[in-house]
This record gives C-alpha cells, sequence and structure tokens, in this order.
C-alpha cells in the first residue's frame, strides 16, 4: 500500500538569497497591487524601488499588454444595492458572477441614498488604472486598487436659476505632458426644446485647475461619456465621431460610414486597441471596427448576428474583448454575449443576464496615486 | 569540434554541450560574443557559473522555443505555453533558484520572464516578514516606521 507523506508546500522554502536586485524588481513588476502594498514594509530599498514612478508606469505597462488579462478588473455598479463591486476578469470569463470571484469595493466617498437628480454615480471613463467618477455632480479620479483618490474642483461655471447646464465629461491621457485630463462638455436647453454645447472646459491633475478652452460643435445633445483612444476623447454625434486631441486641444470630425443610411441605434467601444461600433439597424447587430485610426474607408465588420430586442442595451458603452479561443465577449450593462465567429448568422450568441448591473467598467490594476502627479 | 552551424558551450564543471547556434543565440549574452568575436563560433564557449545540470535545462528549454520560432506550425503558440506550464512546474526548488540566476546572466529574455511569473506567482500571498526570510533581506525600518507604513493600506494584510 502506498502510504502518503505531507509534503510541505514549495513555497514555504522558497529561498532566494542575493538575487541581483534588477532581478527582484523583475519578479516585483509581475505582483498585483494589493502584494506590492502589502510588501512596502519589507525594507527602505523596497519602499522606495515600489513608489518610484519608472517602476509604477513599467508595472502599468506589463500588466496593460497581458494578454491573459491577469491584472484586469471590472467595475460593476449593482443599482439595486447602490452599490460598487470588483470582479477580475478572468474570473469572470470563466464563471460569470461566481459569489467568490466578486467583492465589494467603496466608492470614494458614500454614494447618495435620496431621490436623485440623476443616476447617484456615473462612470466616466477609466485609463491607466485611474476611474473617473461622477457622484453626485462632482467628480473624482479614484484608483480603486490602491483605494487613493483625489476629489475634482468645480469649473467656475455660473449657474443661475434660469439655466441648468448638462455636463457630459470623457477622461483620458495626455502623453506629451505626462498629465491626466478630464474634458467636461456643458450643454444648456433654453426655452427646453433642444441642447447646445456652450461651453467646453478641460481639467489638468498636473495643475488641478479647470480651463475654457474652443467649444464644441454646438447643436449636440451627447449622452454617453467620451470614448478615450490615441491620446484622444471621442463623442459619437449623429452619423460622425467627433474627438479633441488632449494634447493639443483641437477638434476633428470623421464620418461613421458604416451601416449606410440604416443604422439606428450605435455605442462607440474599444477593441484591441481600435475605435469600434456596436450598431444595430433593429434587424441585425454587427461590430464595426475601424482597423485604421481616422480612415473611414478601414471600417471592417467583425461580426453581424441577428437582432433580439433582449439583446440590446444601448443605455451603457459596451466592452470588447477577445478571448484566446478567437470568441468575442460583449458585455453591455446587464447582458454578456459571447460570440463565437464560426457560428452562422442566425446562430444566437450565448447570452447570460445579470440584472441590475448598470455600468461595467474595465480597468487595469495600477499603483497610479490620482494625489501624487509624477514627473 | 563544432560542426558549421553549430556552437559548443561548457559548463563551469567541465561538461560540453554542442547545440545549434540558432538555439545557442535565444541567449542575447552568447549572440554578442559571437557576433563581437568569431573565435567563440569556432571554439568553445565557456558558460561561468552554470554547472552541467543547468545547462541542460537551458538548451531544453531554447531548443524549443528557436524551433517553435522558425516553424510555427509544428510548434504552436498553445503548444509552447503547455511546454512552458510544464517545464516550470517540474523545476524543484533549487534549481529555479540557479535558473533565475542563469537566464538572467545569460540574458535569455523569454525564460527569465517565465520564471519572474513563476516566482511572483509564489510569493504573492506571503507575509512581509516571509518575503525578507526568502530573499534574505534585512528589515531597516523600526517597528513605529513600519506600522505608519502598513496604516496607509490595512486592507491590503
Amino acid at each position: 500500500m502506498d502510504s502518503q507523506i505531507a509534503i510541505p508546500q514549495d513555497s514555504d522554502l522558497l529561498t532566494l538569497p542575493d538575487l541581483p536586485f534588477e532581478l527582484i524588481t523583475d519578479i516585483l513588476l509581475r505582483l498585483p497591487v494589493k502584494s506590492l502594498l502589502k510588501f512596502s514594509c519589507v525594507s527602505k530599498t523596497w519602499l522606495s524601488l515600489i513608489s518610484s514612478s519608472k517602476f509604477i508606469k513599467s508595472h502599468l505597462k506589463l500588466s496593460s499588454e497581458n494578454k491573459e488579462y491577469t491584472h484586469h478588473k471590472l467595475m460593476l455598479f449593482d443599482m439595486s444595492y447602490n452599490s460598487l463591486k470588483s470582479c477580475s476578469l478572468q474570473s469572470f470569463l470563466d464563471a460569470p458572477m461566481a459569489d467568490d470571484a466578486v467583492t465589494n469595493i467603496s466608492p470614494p466617498v458614500e454614494l447618495p441614498d435620496k431621490p436623485f437628480r440623476h443616476d447617484p454615480l456615473c462612470v466616466v471613463g477609466s485609463c491607466d488604472g485611474l476611474i473617473c467618477l461622477d457622484i453626485d455632480y462632482d467628480l473624482y479620479l479614484w484608483n480603486p486598487s490602491t483605494r487613493k483618490y483625489k476629489k475634482l474642483p468645480r469649473t467656475t461655471i455660473e449657474e443661475g436659476p434660469e439655466i441648468f447646464f448638462y455636463m457630459n465629461c470623457g477622461f483620458g491621457y495626455d502623453k506629451s505632458s505626462d498629465n491626466y485630463k478630464v474634458v467636461a462638455i456643458f450643454e444648456e436647453s433654453p426655452a427646453k426644446k433642444y441642447y447646445i454645447a456652450t461651453q467646453v472646459w478641460i481639467y489638468g491633475l498636473k495643475t488641478d485647475s479647470w480651463r475654457r478652452i474652443v467649444n464644441f460643435r454646438k447643436e449636440v445633445h451627447l449622452e454617453k461619456s467620451g470614448k478615450f483612444l490615441n491620446g484622444k476623447l471621442h463623442w459619437e454625434v449623429g452619423s460622425s465621431v467627433v474627438s479633441i486631441d488632449l494634447e493639443t486641444e483641437m477638434y476633428e470630425e470623421f464620418e461613421l460610414s458604416y451601416c449606410g443610411k440604416y443604422r439606428f441605434d450605435s455605442a462607440l467601444g474599444k477593441f484591441e486597441g481600435k475605435l469600434a461600433a456596436l450598431c444595430s439597424d433593429y434587424k441585425h447587430i454587427h461590430l464595426w471596427v475601424m482597423k485604421e485610426y481616422g480612415v473611414k474607408e478601414s471600417w471592417t465588420k467583425i461580426f453581424t448576428v441577428s437582432y433580439r430586442i433582449d439583446l440590446w442595451s444601448n443605455y451603457c458603452p459596451p466592452l470588447l474583448c477577445r478571448r484566446k479561443n478567437g470568441e468575442i465577449i460583449v458585455l453591455q450593462g446587464w447582458l454578456l454575449m459571447v460570440y463565437n465567429l464560426k457560428d452562422d448568422l442566425d446562430k444566437d450568441p450565448q447570452v447570460n443576464r445579470f440584472y441590475g448591473f448598470i455600468e461595467a467598467n474595465l480597468y487595469v490594476e495600477s499603483l497610479i496615486n490620482p494625489l501624487v502627479m509624477m514627473d | 569540434m563544432a560542426s558549421k552551424g553549430n556552437l559548443t558551450l561548457k559548463s563551469c564543471n567541465g561538461k560540453e554541450f554542442i547545440v545549434e547556434e540558432k538555439v545557442a543565440v535565444m541567449s542575447t549574452t552568447i549572440k554578442n560574443m559571437v557576433d563581437v568575436d568569431d573565435s567563440f563560433a569556432q571554439g568553445v564557449i565557456p558558460i561561468i557559473g552554470v554547472d552541467g545540470k543547468i545547462l541542460a535545462k537551458l538548451i531544453e528549454y531554447c531548443k524549443e522555443h528557436a524551433e517553435a520560432d522558425e516553424d510555427e506550425e509544428v510548434k504552436s503558440e498553445e503548444y509552447l505555453k503547455k511546454f512552458d506550464e510544464k517545464f516550470v512546474d517540474e523545476l524543484n526548488l533549487n534549481d529555479l533558484y540557479d535558473l533565475l540566476k542563469a537566464s538572467n546572466y545569460l540574458e535569455i529574455t523569454k525564460l527569465l520572464n517565465l520564471l519572474c511569473q513563476k516566482v511572483a506567482s509564489m510569493i504573492k500571498g506571503k507575509k512581509p516578514e516571509e518575503i525578507r526570510r526568502i530573499f534574505n533581506i534585512k528589515n531597516d525600518f523600526t517597528p513605529e516606521e513600519e506600522e505608519e507604513i502598513n496604516r496607509q493600506n490595512p486592507w491590503a494584510f
């Protein structure tokens, strides 16, 4: 009979003395944020390494480029409990909403629990592990992985009893000045007939201040937050996309020449680093990707499935990603759809629903500290 | 003497290995030696501080990856991923340590990344005092300083 001897866990006996410091750095760069925060107290050298901007940026780069999505997380807003939940993308894809995979996460401030003028919380966008939140008209830059946050000052825009401004924002990063920026487009509705974008303001984390810039196209009402890609924020305006460059503050506009004139409903997204649009003509749902940025002829259809009313939720921006096996994941609010490109048009995609969630945002875990802007 | 296209690598305990050049130059250190000094390509390349057992392991790894780089059909990404997993899983702790140092010295980037990832997954759940033991690091904080650092992220513990 075989006798079983208890073998101690390998890692209990692990010893790696006297490794060159660059090798230790290489190992630490692959750790999750939580472990790094915990290991900050190992020694003075480790603390200064883990808090250095060079390390933080290398760690971010490695985590963002990880094709297994090891350090990617989903931030879900649970409307029924008025709470935020976080879940690793990997475990979400393997077993959606398994109880042990989802953890509650406290927002920077308590969410207002009162009859709302609008949603208690709106996620403007995420970039480099920072999430820009709009909580009851106040904006926050929040790192949910380190729980550090910065409340943004308000603009000095004057709101009178006669004028009510609607604010639409976008959040991104300006590489040229190594600065995180928020663009706020204010719309007002004279005579309550239509919205016009009257003022555009830009905020930079380094200066911690707002500045008014050249106006957006006037005759628009923007429903969704700006989508950050290629150093620019993008909004869908009618049958076009308007973008603003966070470095030059210049606007650009290009046609969304997909689905011809039968396009009824669409939402901008990001797919494998490229601008994408999920759209529906009420007969089909298509995913289009702009293969070459800014070139309207390069819009390419990735898939088409038959439309079903329960497959379409235009309320929030879609999250799109491709799994290693080629399946395409579309997460839109409470809908998780898995498209297999090998399936034919009429085969319904695999669908999971999570009622109660109205926001789902993807972010990568990082050590970027919104309270310390780095040189 | 190695034939053309092959290199001879000699471990620190005198074991010689004849390997194809494309396998050997997976190591940036060896590649630089061969590029700079032609005599290395003809003669024997001494691999300082790496014994025969570890050198054999390194060659086993580089052989698979060099062949995969050449012909993706035969050795797919999926095949390599499985090979990598098996390779690190079968290492004992001494070999892991020696390979880590050797692949750092020889600059075999892919293997180094794989081994760093393995170590990271082994230590991510450890306590700070265990980390100090593993890496042989002296705690140079006063208890007050250490407490102050920990107070900033109590939820990480």
